[in-house]
């Protein structure tokens, strides 16, 4: 029976567990007639296993303001996947109100100097220093009320933000300027199961002012509007789950 | 349905066991990641959705580490009677083994230490740690098996050979 040809590679894929198990076998059937590259493989085995217990003991807590970095990232992230949605998501009708809604991001997203340019001074540090204090609101054992204050949110942005049900806590929430007003993305923990993101923006497209719902690349979104503003709810939960809380958050809206 | 993104925050233990194995240093590692995240956020359009964060993270941190590298190198040029930047002593937290395996792995070349590390620590597979490092997956093996031949001869005393050691020859049975 013809052997099969053991490589170089094949034997730091098998240290680095980079085989399939028929890989490994080969390898490992290899070893055993081979005793003294076998040795050396242990060897080089040890030396991985040491490298991750160094790594391990050399673990250090994050810094938090490494920690606050990563959520803004993650925000920011969490805002392409949504406004990529949108686009897909919402029906032709609204076709152009879609195109303003996303570039009203887009441009905030890509920091565009001239969105930023539109907003006053004063107004941007305040939505700033907002953003700060909601990101140390980020801990577990503090309540949501204490830092989110809607009503300065809607004198600033012109957004009314939905009541939330009393379960669900605020993780994240962003203000952006743009040329059509601001717009205000959240990420929000419903106390169930993943986080979901809400994103408001004052706009002036057509879009229904019932929710609707729609899924994108296995990303539910739905989206209604409301007195000028318009709202997406995203996350990875099924679309039915995203459909019901999107009707909760638009019903609470009518009072 | 898509698999949701790990988030950041998730991958900010990897991303400073990374940035600590290049720099050496725990607050040059935390510079170091700190650059990393603020250039991620400053080229956000260049992430492709779909494709890996963690693979685009390191390669930003590998970026970062370069470019700093080159600077420091000129910086380090101005100054005189510098000592090169150990790495930093926690030695009672170690048990001398890994101390050893500290020493050994300092001695490595930084590209050598890159590619264990992605690959023995981190556990990327080869496409992702050469696409983390920018070179082919080749490249990427035959650095991995020079490395490992190394510290093997710094482990047996070898310390000072310098000779290529096991290429990538092929085994036959």
């Amino acid at each position: 029976m013809k052997q099969a040809v053991i490589t170089e590679t094949d034997l730091q894929a098998y240290v680095d567990d980079q085989l399939d198990a028929a890989g490994r076998l080969e390898v490992a059937d290899y070893l055993v007639r081979h005793p003294d590259v076998a040795a050396r493989i242990v060897a080089d085995l040890r030396l991985r296993d040491a490298m991750r217990a160094l790594a391990e003991t050399e673990d250090r807590p994050v810094p938090p303001r490494l920690a606050d970095e990563a959520r803004r990232l993650d925000a920011a992230l969490g805002r392409r996947r949504i406004v990529a949605a949108l686009a897909r998501a919402l029906p032709v009708g609204a076709a152009v109100g879609v195109a303003v809604f996303a570039a009203a991001t887009w441009q905030v997203a890509s920091f565009a100097p001239r969105a930023r340019a539109a907003v006053p001074a004063l107004v941007e540090e305040a939505l700033m220093s907002k953003r700060t204090a909601l990101m140390r609101a980020d801990m577990p054992s503090q309540p949501e009320a204490a830092h989110f204050d809607r009503q300065a949110v809607h004198r600033a942005t012109r957004i009314e933000v939905p009541a939330l049900p009393s379960d669900w806590r605020i993780l994240d929430a962003q203000v952006f300027p743009s040329d059509y007003g601001p717009s205000l993305q959240m990420v929000i923990d419903t106390g169930a199961d993943e986080p979901v993101s809400l994103f408001a923006a004052r706009t002036s497209a057509d879009i229904p002012e019932t929710p609707q719902t729609e899924v994108v690349d296995g990303q539910a979104v739905g989206f209604w509007s409301h007195d000028g503003t318009a709202y997406a709810l995203s996350g990875d939960q099924p679309a039915r789950q995203i459909a019901e809380h999107a009707e909760d958050l638009a019903s609470s809206q009518d009072f | 349905m898509t698999i949701p993104p790990p988030r950041i925050v998730e991958l900010l233990p990897a991303l400073m066991r990374y940035a600590r194995r290049l720099a050496r240093d725990q607050s040059d590692a935390e510079d170091l990641v700190q650059e990393t995240l603020a250039s991620a956020y400053a080229h956000i359009g260049q992430y492709q959705p779909g494709r890996s964060l963690r693979v685009w993270l390191f390669t930003i941190l590998h970026n970062s580490f370069i470019s700093r590298t080159r600077h420091d190198a000129v910086r380090e040029r101005h100054r005189t009677g510098t000592a090169p930047a150990a790495a930093e002593a926690s030695p009672q937290e170690h048990s001398v083994r890994l101390r050893e395996i500290a020493e050994a792995l300092d001695r490595l070349s930084p590209e050598q230490r890159q590619v264990l590390h992605l690959v023995a620590v981190d556990g990327l597979s080869y496409q992702e740690a050469a696409d983390a490092i920018g070179i082919p997956i080749g490249t990427l093996i035959s650095r991995l098996s020079r490395a490992r031949a190394r510290l093997r001869a710094i482990e047996s005393g070898e310390a000072g050979d310098s000779r290529p050691p096991v290429a990538l020859r092929i085994v036959e049975s």
